[in-house]
């Protein structure tokens, strides 16, 4: 039963992202980084905007980090700008994802940019993205 | 196990690329043509349309320095150059200074507008008849002093990060200052729109969010440096109102603090409180969507259809209303407005439909309304969805639950545009009203010598639609059935009247309501009027703090809402909160009898 509630709950993850992601604008990145490669994207819609690297090391793995920070940027009805930090790191994973959500009294998400980090076995890498909705 | 995940999978992979060709097909057969366009004539808003058209195959003649040459193009024809500030283009090329391999900005940035799409512009005005053209002014020269001043910075990142966040918006007066003091030809100027947020530094290894506000009043800088021109005698020339009579009076008292009128503030003007319904459930309930124009109607609708609900919603997998709004807008749905700029001052008209300050937690229509509010979210309509601020992972969920319905403060829809099966219905709850936030100020530069000219264009630019459509969407929109199947370009929106763009979506707004709606539109009570509270000696820091706590806890007290309210009531009552707002209401009483 718990396996079957996760799945549905994954399941509707994946179907909203590819929902919200569609029409949404994105970019993204992939490169070798030490003994594999590393890749990131960043989306940005209406109502979510979405940031993360992810890495694809060769075995055998000892470390991992991932991470990404940027600011988002939204407007509200009257047509004022507003922006805000985001910033998520983990060590001993393959990959992290920053989810941000339109904050109650805004209208859209109107642009994104992020800094994408990555650590595999001694080796390191950052990278810039950027994207408008 | 794996075998059916693998199959959703491809399932969901091959959804993706079918909406993806859809998406392409909609760009492909709505490809727009201004110079043949037979549909554009029936439609109901055509008067609205250029009835002059572009050649389709103009080709475009650059001078020896590589840039579009004016004079070749459109000769003997006035040249207005237009200044604005590209802040988003600018800070990505600083940004990207950081990189190991960093490019020249002219190599680095395109312009959010295309020789081609200047071309476009600009045979357009001359299709009208205009004796001029425009040429938007480069961000080169900004871009560069600014990348000096940032490289200077060498690698402290605090400073790096006040410069990207508040300092750099300094430079475009700066810059402007320099081009008067030198004679440069300066015609039209948009200031930077209102911007405000939270940037992170460190120190001490801790890092540390700053709050800070870039442009509190979009334009207040460049009136007070004498950058732009008072254009009152233009707006006011009998020969050509239009301009002024776009918008109602009390739009242009907005500028009664400045002793004239220094351009057009492009605060999207007015917007009406929006109800979105889902279609599906408006055919399974057959629900009669005029009907749905109060809370309480809202109310009554999901009354009706909650128990059919209730299951997903207490499995966390709906909500049968997501909140968008900020927990005190709701108020405006009770005609009662709340000062922007000080949460304790609210705002009502009394039966004499006289403007009065008002003790708004003693109000019957704020108790109904809030009282409303927390059954819903006691029933858990909202689902949590208050809580939607948080990034937890648990909100996670929540935030991405389908909704059956939203309000919000404009039209906005948010429909999902790969499924025909999620469609959100408009209905307008409340009137049109007018907004009176000083924002997006697009003006005369003081120094021109085109003054007739640019206010003939400025004029032009807030009346005509396919200028600012144009240049939002693109050279090759194309307005069909009421909307424009694309995406517009966000950025350019400082070089646009946004209240002209045509909607991208059904469910968005229409130009022939806002004409309409201009003609009725509701003007709040406290439109215009600032208090001041300078002098006074009252804790306003903890008032303010009661008066948005009571404002949310329709939304994190909805159990006990009524004793908390009194609660909250007693305390300000203890701060002298009644006999403030009474010194309040005597300020009103000054400013209204100042009015014309």
């Amino acid at each position: 039963m718990k396996k079957k509630k996760l799945f549905s709950i994954v399941l509707v993850f994946l179907l909203l992202f590819t929902a919200l992601s569609v029409f949404a604008d994105s970019s993204d990145f992939s490169e070798p980084l030490g003994t594999g490669t590393w890749g990131g994207s960043l989306s940005v819609g209406n109502l979510v905007v979405t940031a993360e690297p992810n890495l694809d090391p060769i075995p055998p793995t000892t470390n991992l980090s991932a991470g990404v920070s940027g600011t988002v940027w939204f407007v509200d009805n009257y047509g004022n700008e507003y922006y805000s930090d985001f910033y998520v790191y983990e060590d001993y994973v393959d990959g992290v994802v920053a989810v941000l959500f339109l904050p109650s009294g805004a209208r859209t998400f109107t642009r994104a940019e992020s800094y994408h980090y990555g650590y595999i076995n001694g080796y390191d890498d950052t990278h810039y993205l950027s994207a408008s909705n | 196990m794996k075998r059916i995940i693998s199959i959703i999978l491809i399932v969901i992979l091959l959804i993706s690329l079918s909406s993806c060709f859809n998406n392409n097909g909609v760009s492909t057969s709505t490809t727009p043509s201004l110079e043949a366009s037979p549909s554009l004539t029936t439609d109901p808003d055509a008067s609205l349309l250029p009835t002059q058209s572009t050649p389709a195959d103009r080709s475009i003649k650059y001078d020896t320095d590589g840039d579009l040459d004016y004079q070749a193009m459109w000769p003997d024809k006035k040249i207005l150059v237009w200044l604005y500030f590209d802040a988003n283009g600018i800070r990505q090329y600083i940004n990207s200074l950081d990189s190991p391999n960093p490019k020249p900005f002219n190599e680095f940035y395109s312009s959010i507008i295309s020789d081609e799409l200047i071309v476009a512009y600009n045979d357009y005005l001359i299709s009208l008849g205009k004796d001029y053209v425009i040429r938007f002014i480069k961000q080169d020269a900004m871009a560069d002093k600014i990348a000096e001043d940032y490289k200077a910075l060498g690698d402290d990142y605090n400073a790096k990060q006040y410069f990207k966040f508040t300092e750099i918006y300094g430079y475009y007066i700066e810059f402007m200052k320099d081009m008067k003091n030198s004679g440069i030809q300066a015609d039209i100027i948009s200031s930077i729109p209102n911007i405000k947020g939270t940037f992170s530094i460190v120190e001490n290894d801790v890092t540390i969010q700053v709050n800070h506000t870039a442009i509190d009043e979009s334009g207040a800088d460049e009136i007070n440096n004498d950058l732009l021109l008072d254009i009152t005698d233009f707006l006011l020339n009998d020969e050509d109102k239009k301009l002024y009579g776009l918008f109602p009076a009390e739009y242009w008292s907005l500028f009664d603090k400045y002793n004239g009128i220094y351009g057009v503030y492009n605060n999207e003007i007015a917007s009406s409180f929006i109800f979105y319904l889902r279609d599906d459930v408006i055919n399974k309930y057959e629900v009669d969507i005029s009907e749905l124009d109060t809370i309480d109607e809202i109310d009554a609708l999901f009354e009706k259809i909650y128990d059919d609900y209730k299951t997903e919603i207490a499995s966390s997998d709906l909500m049968l209303i997501r909140k968008f709004l900020n927990s005190s807008a709701y108020n405006e749905l009770a005609g009662i407005t709340t000062d922007n700029n000080n949460s304790t001052i609210s705002y009502k008209y009394d039966a004499d439909n006289n403007p009065i300050v008002i003790n708004r937690f003693k109000d019957a229509d704020y108790l109904h309304i809030n009282k409303i509010l927390a059954k819903w979210v006691e029933k858990g309509y909202f689902n949590k969805s208050v809580v939607s601020d948080s990034d937890g992972s648990a909100s996670a969920s929540i935030a991405f639950a389908p909704f059956i319905s939203y309000i919000q403060g404009s039209y906005v829809d948010y429909s999902d545009d790969s499924s025909d099966d999620i469609q959100y219905i408009p209905v307008e709850i409340s009137r049109y009203i007018l907004h009176d936030v000083r924002n997006r100020l697009i003006g005369i530069a003081s120094w021109t010598e085109n003054a007739e000219s640019a206010f003939d264009f400025l004029s032009a630019l807030f009346t005509d639609p396919h200028l600012s459509n144009l240049m939002y969407y693109g050279k090759d929109y194309k307005y069909e059935d009421g909307i424009v199947k694309q995406k517009g370009n966000f950025e350019t929106s400082v070089l646009t009247a946004s209240h002209m763009i045509y909607p991208d979506r059904v469910g968005e707004k229409r130009i022939s309501d806002f004409t309409d709606a201009m003609n009725d539109v509701y003007v709040p009570p406290n439109y215009d009027f600032e208090p001041d509270i300078s002098g006074m000696e009252y804790n306003f820091e903890e008032m303010d703090r009661l008066c948005k706590e009571a404002d949310d806890l329709w939304a994190t007290h909805s159990d006990n809402l009524l004793p908390e309210l009194e609660n909250i009531i007693k305390q300000l009552e203890a701060l002298g909160y009644d006999r403030f707002l009474q010194d309040i209401n005597k300020q009103l009483e000054q400013f209204i009898k100042s009015k014309p």
